[in-house]
């Protein structure tokens, strides 16, 4: 029993112990920062529970947190701070998704990570973008990005339809989902695929956002209960934006959209039609979409009051550790010796 | 747009002149402590006629460009430092290694375009202040205790050892850097949970591991780690001394260089 507690006091509980783990936490951070791998996220994760660990062996068995409050505050609130992080990262979620203007949201266009216990209810989001703008100027000289109105209609938690406008700095939240607009947006040519046999189905693909890869504005098209993969290219010389008065994001009037399959070649407008074995593809429209961000934490209040409440028994553990002012005793000294 | 850099310049020249004062104060052994402050406080008051004339002409605060950031940061340094000079007499030698790491910002700033920019409309939240205000005290503690590291390193040798004979011992300069190193954990974890809050309203997420983010933290890391080795391991006062500098430096490299080179989220861009 005394071999195990000297251990825990010696080594799980040592400052030595806790250096080193900061020294690891940080590069730890550093290089996740510069690697893609899928597991990356324990590098942050590992030293980060060794560290609460030497945290709360420190907190049992170090004398010091019985006589200073303070630093016990301090500390319990790291602790607390950690506890959360941890139980954050299993219940969070993350992700991303794109709308067509008009269209309602869906899971199909979403990407998310999500931790192991989150309950996840986005299929359950109702929510639809009628609409959205994204205001542009000229700011000396240069087209920059203002404001970002995104006009949406949802079905609240009791089943009532709400409206309202979201953007920037102000989510849309529907079950406790936060749903951000981003400044990814994009064009969006809608089709129509009329099957031989069955019913028309309507859809649109996105192409890459625009303006971050304007020179890249390709994508493929699978047409759904077929194998037929077409290829899409937008073409266009409208500026959209004004470099000389204020403009909106919207999609370009002389749009022409290039379609490949196999080895044949057609330009497309709106209207225009690629005929198949089994089926026609008609280009109803060139529209837009926007970009979301999704999130869900709940644990962000709490998180926010272990930091505040650890920042707090620091701020009182310097508070009472610096009240001598030992400078002041030298300054005094040194009058004294003078007189 | 000619009173204010007319402002400028003369708020810079009344820096310079009492930083040169405080060169000679400590290599002449003199000492013009009044005068310092004088200019400083000069220099000060024109740095802000400067900063209000653009703010006026530009509509919007001076933390866009990297002329305004480096700007409005000497301004509050400054201001910082004044004030403890004025109200700490143990700080005031510090000048002489205080102002001249000062001086370097001054040319900076006054080479850097004085372009104006435009504001993102993530930029437009109270957590933007109070991130930015946090950020400003933290950066001027450790400058603070960076003078005074800048003693205790300077007097290992022969010539500046005579210079500062009069002033506290390093034990007592080690122990109010400290202070002041404890004072800029404070502030540098404050600046780092506004960023947070800002971070979820502006952009959705609350910490995204961006490259200032990043840098942002291993700073507060380091800080972390200097505090805890000066708790764990009787350090040197030389020793302690470099880490001061070396928080200093990871401070200034995260204010001054990531935000310009990296393409995050932080800079508002992305058309």
């Amino acid at each position: 029993m005394n071999l195990s507690r000297n251990f825990l006091v010696t080594y799980s509980a040592s400052l030595k112990l806790t250096l080193f783990l900061f020294f690891i936490f940080g590069l730890g951070a550093t290089l996740w920062h510069f690697t893609d791998h899928r597991l990356k996220d324990w590098l942050i994760t590992i030293p980060l529970l060794l560290l609460a660990f030497n945290l709360m062996t420190a907190l049992l068995t170090n004398k010091i947190f019985r006589i200073q409050g303070w630093l016990l505050l301090f500390h319990v609130g790291l602790l607390l701070l950690l506890f959360l992080i941890g139980i954050s990262q299993v219940t969070k979620l993350i992700g991303s998704v794109e709308v067509t203007r008009g269209a309602e949201f869906s899971t199909s266009s979403a990407q998310w990570q999500q931790g192991v216990f989150h309950p996840n209810r986005l299929d359950q989001l109702k929510f639809k973008l009628e609409k959205f703008t994204i205001n542009y100027a000229p700011v000396y000289g240069e087209v920059q990005r203002l404001d970002t109105q995104a006009y949406v209609t949802w079905l609240d938690e009791e089943g009532k339809v709400k409206k309202g406008v979201v953007g920037d700095k102000v989510p849309l939240e529907i079950y406790g989902y936060k749903l951000y607009t981003t400044y990814n947006k994009g064009f969006a040519p809608m089709f129509n695929w009329y099957p031989k046999q069955g019913l028309p189905i309507s859809g649109s693909v996105h192409f890459p956002a625009w303006p971050e890869f304007e020179l890249d504005q390709t994508n493929e098209l699978q047409i759904p209960g077929t194998s037929y993969k077409v290829w899409l290219k937008l073409s266009f010389f409208d500026p959209i934006f004004s470099t000389t008065e204020p403009s909106q994001f919207r999609a370009p009037q002389d749009a022409t959209l290039i379609v490949r399959v196999d080895e044949q070649r057609y330009e497309l407008q709106p209207g225009e039609f690629v005929d198949f074995e089994t089926g026609r593809l008609e280009f109803s429209g060139l529209n837009t979409w926007m970009g979301f961000q999704i999130f869900y934490d709940w644990s962000l209040p709490w998180i926010l009051g272990a930091s505040l409440l650890a920042l707090f028994g620091l701020a009182g553990h310097f508070w009472r550790k610096f009240a001598p002012t030992p400078w002041l005793d030298d300054l005094e000294k040194k009058k004294k010796e003078k007189q | 747009m000619e009173q204010e850099q007319l402002s400028l310049w003369l708020a810079v020249v009344a820096y310079v002149i009492a930083g040169m004062l405080a060169i000679f104060g400590v290599v002449f052994a003199k000492k013009y402590e009044k005068s310092i402050l004088f200019f400083m406080s000069v220099g000060l008051v024109l740095h802000a006629v400067a900063i209000g004339l653009r703010w006026v002409r530009l509509e919007h605060g001076p933390y866009l460009t990297m002329f305004e950031i480096l700007s409005s940061n000497l301004f509050t340094l400054m201001l910082f430092f004044i004030f403890f000079y004025w109200r700490y007499q143990p700080v005031r030698p510090s000048a002489a290694v205080v102002l001249p790491i000062l001086f370097i910002m001054m040319a900076w700033m006054m080479f850097t375009p004085h372009d104006a920019g435009m504001i993102p409309a993530s930029f437009d939240t109270i957590w933007l202040w109070i991130h930015i205000g946090f950020g400003k005290v933290f950066m001027g503690a450790v400058l603070v205790a960076v003078g005074m590291g800048g003693i205790i390193v300077l007097r290992k040798y022969h010539w500046a050892e005579k210079k500062f004979a009069n002033l506290p011992s390093n034990e007592r300069l080690d122990d109010l850097a400290f202070r002041f190193m404890a004072v800029a954990l404070i502030f540098d974890s404050l600046m780092l949970i506004a960023g947070a809050l800002w971070a979820q309203d502006a952009w959705g997420r609350y910490w995204g591991w961006d490259p200032l983010e990043t840098w942002a933290f291993i700073t507060w890391l380091v800080l972390v780690i200097t505090l805890h080795l000066r708790a764990t391991f009787k350090l040197s006062y030389e020793r302690g001394a470099y880490l001061i500098f070396t928080v200093f430096i990871l401070g200034f490299l995260t204010f001054y260089g990531v935000p310009f080179i990296s393409n995050a989220p932080h800079q508002g861009t992305f058309g």
